[in-house]
């Protein structure tokens, strides 16, 4: 399992960075160390939509990533308590009015709440919001719940202010962050769970001999996605998947040859 | 809430409720179950239900529950995979999206992209529609069986929500209506203070106790399922046994004799209103959906033929399947009294 933290702002994300001692790509401005992951998406709904743009295109193994959006945020000043470490139920695009549900699966014991995704940050009558105000919740789960299944996004809130706040600068945002740290590193620890990742049947290492069949033997693309289906079913009825081995030696010099293995390699993964 | 793997949250930890529907008395009947659940308000039960990003198996180890107000159509014709046991006005309504058990083989895993469990707390509109359908049915001299467990075990969820007792007392004043409740639970005891009733069947289906260890999680096992089925004839209730789905595995016959067996010594064939065979089958779609997700299951990954847009096992299975159950129910009950999918 690997996590993934979206942070909006650098302070938010400083307290992970010197605590986990992750490192920054300086080409994909990713933070990492071993399985821990860190991305600043910047503030506001736009600036957040633009750059998870290039986060999208990183070579991340979404299958298995738990994807955590981490950062400050108003909250209701009757419901919450500033400093509290929340994580998010329901998010409301108050533009669209749309609504998302990240999944509730994992049991860690932390107080829930709704949250209202804002274009600007809110600063008077707080408490029209029923819960927590941020400024890209919704952006974030738009667009990487087309990557990441709705049980492995995260969101944690820690309130920062009760949306009465005139100068934003008195905010000491890396302490509110650095004081929930060790909890959410226990809500990270309780996200290993093979039971959460994607299934597969086969490994890297048996799609990767199977790509390289395909290429070597010039299967066509539907050939090459109806042989990974085949080797599926092949190997979950307790069968080895190298026994095509001898079929990837072979070099076809027509498109009819071509199709002749082909049929035998289904004939062989059928029996 | 009901019990489930510790690092994941119970069942229904959290119930998701649609604007108006929080007004219906089943709604509040439903939150004083669980007084416990943290209630989430949504605008319309398909903004959870239908979201894009679910996966069902992960999902059925933390289910939840939404309450929802349906909105028509209230009842459905029976399919050609359902078995419509001879009645010619076979109806089918949705009281309940989804179900406790997680059974390998089930097509709703296929139907839906969640494993959430919807509640319509509206079933009175329903009945309504109901009232129309008997009224307007297609062949008026023969009743109106009405399948109300089709997507759903509602008789196992009788413990949470008494939907299955409130269908049969409305069954009851209803003319011409007769109800189906298919099951694999063991709660009849949820029903035992209800007058049996001839216009009600009570559908329970059997499985050999490696298929239910291996392919129906969660479901009771084989001997409470039967002592449920003696309980229920004993008390006057019409019941049916439905072997369905025979499952088709390497030493299947041995399995299904025995358990043809057991039933033979524990149950009164003479008392049965029927019974219904069939194999493995689901639509198409829904196979390749269920494929897809990669199950861990080793159904999804044998060989089917498709018959017209089914997929099932091959015809020399099927035929296997229908001379063992036949030879083997063989003076058990009338063989006009059985049933076949094939």
């Amino acid at each position: 399992m690997q996590f993934l933290f979206l942070t909006a702002l650098k302070a938010e994300a400083r307290p992970l960075i010197t605590r986990l001692k992750l490192q920054k790509d300086s080409k994909s401005h990713l933070y990492k160390k071993d399985n821990t992951f860190l991305f600043i998406t910047g503030v506001g709904k736009k600036k957040c939509q633009d750059r998870l743009q290039s986060l999208k295109n990183m070579d991340l193994d979404w299958e298995n990533t738990v994807l955590i959006n981490l950062g400050i945020a108003g909250g209701n000043a009757n419901r919450t308590a500033i400093g509290s470490l929340y994580r998010v139920n329901k998010i409301i695009d108050e533009k669209t009015g749309r609504s998302y549900f990240p999944d509730i699966l994992i049991n860690n014991g932390l107080n829930e709440i709704q949250l209202t995704t804002v274009k600007n940050g809110v600063t008077k009558n707080g408490n029209r919001y029923p819960g927590l105000v941020d400024m890209e919740a919704s952006v974030i789960f738009d667009t990487m719940s087309k990557y990441v299944p709705s049980h492995r996004l995260l969101f944690l809130k820690v309130v920062s202010d009760h949306m009465d706040v005139t100068n934003w600068k008195f905010l000491d945002v890396e302490s509110l962050i650095l004081g929930k740290l060790d909890v959410i590193q226990l809500i990270v620890k309780s996200h290993i769970n093979i039971d959460l990742s994607d299934r597969y049947i086969l490994t890297a290492a048996e799609i990767k001999f199977l790509n390289q069949g395909s290429i070597k033997l010039q299967f066509t693309e539907t050939q090459s996605l109806q042989l990974i289906s085949r080797a599926e079913k092949f190997k979950k009825l307790g069968k080895e998947i190298n026994k095509l081995e001898s079929f990837f030696t072979m070099n076809p010099r027509s498109k009819q040859e071509r199709n002749r293995i082909f049929d035998q390699i289904k004939q062989s993964l059928s029996t | 809430m009901t019990k489930s793997n510790n690092l994941f949250l119970p069942n229904f930890s959290h119930i998701y409720v649609e604007s108006g529907a929080e007004n219906y008395l089943l709604a509040q009947q439903c939150l004083d179950r669980f007084p416990k659940s943290t209630i989430i308000k949504i605008p319309d039960y398909k903004s959870m239900f239908n979201r894009p990003g679910q996966d069902f198996q992960t999902q059925k180890k933390s289910m939840k529950m939404i309450l929802a107000v349906k909105k028509p159509p209230f009842i459905y014709k029976g399919t050609d995979i359902i078995q419509d046991g001879g009645f010619k006005n076979f109806f089918y309504i949705t009281p309940i999206l989804n179900c406790l058990y997680n059974c390998d083989y089930c097509f709703l895993q296929g139907m839906y992209s969640s494993a959430n469990m919807v509640v319509f707390v509206n079933q009175n509109d329903m009945q309504s529609a109901v009232e129309l359908e008997l009224d307007n049915r297609t062949y008026p001299s023969d009743p109106l069986m009405l399948s109300i467990s089709y997507n759903t075990d509602l008789m196992a969820f009788e413990n949470i929500l008494p939907i299955t007792r409130s269908w049969i007392n409305y069954a009851n004043k209803a003319q011409d209506l007769h109800l189906e409740v298919r099951t694999k639970s063991a709660l009849f005891d949820s029903l035992t203070h209800l007058k049996p009733s001839k216009k009600v069947l009570l559908a329970w289906t059997l499985s050999p106790e490696k298929v239910v260890r291996e392919n129906e999680f969660n479901t009771p096992p084989l001997d409470r399922r039967i002592t449920a089925v003696q309980s229920a004839i004993e008390k006057g209730w019409k019941v049916r046994l439905c072997f369905d789905p025979v499952m088709v595995y390497a030493g299947w016959e041995n399995d299904y004799i025995n358990l043809l067996n057991q039933v033979k010594s524990s149950i009164n064939g003479s008392k049965l209103f029927d019974i219904t065979v069939g194999v493995f089958r689901m639509g198409k779609d829904y196979f390749e959906r269920v494929h897809k997700s990669k199950p861990e299951s080793l159904v999804y990954y044998q060989y089917y033929e498709n018959k017209n847009g089914v997929m099932t096992i091959p015809k020399v299975e099927r035929e296997g399947v229908k001379d063992l159950m036949r030879k083997n129910l063989d003076g058990f009950i009338s063989n006009n009294r059985i049933h076949f999918w094939s």
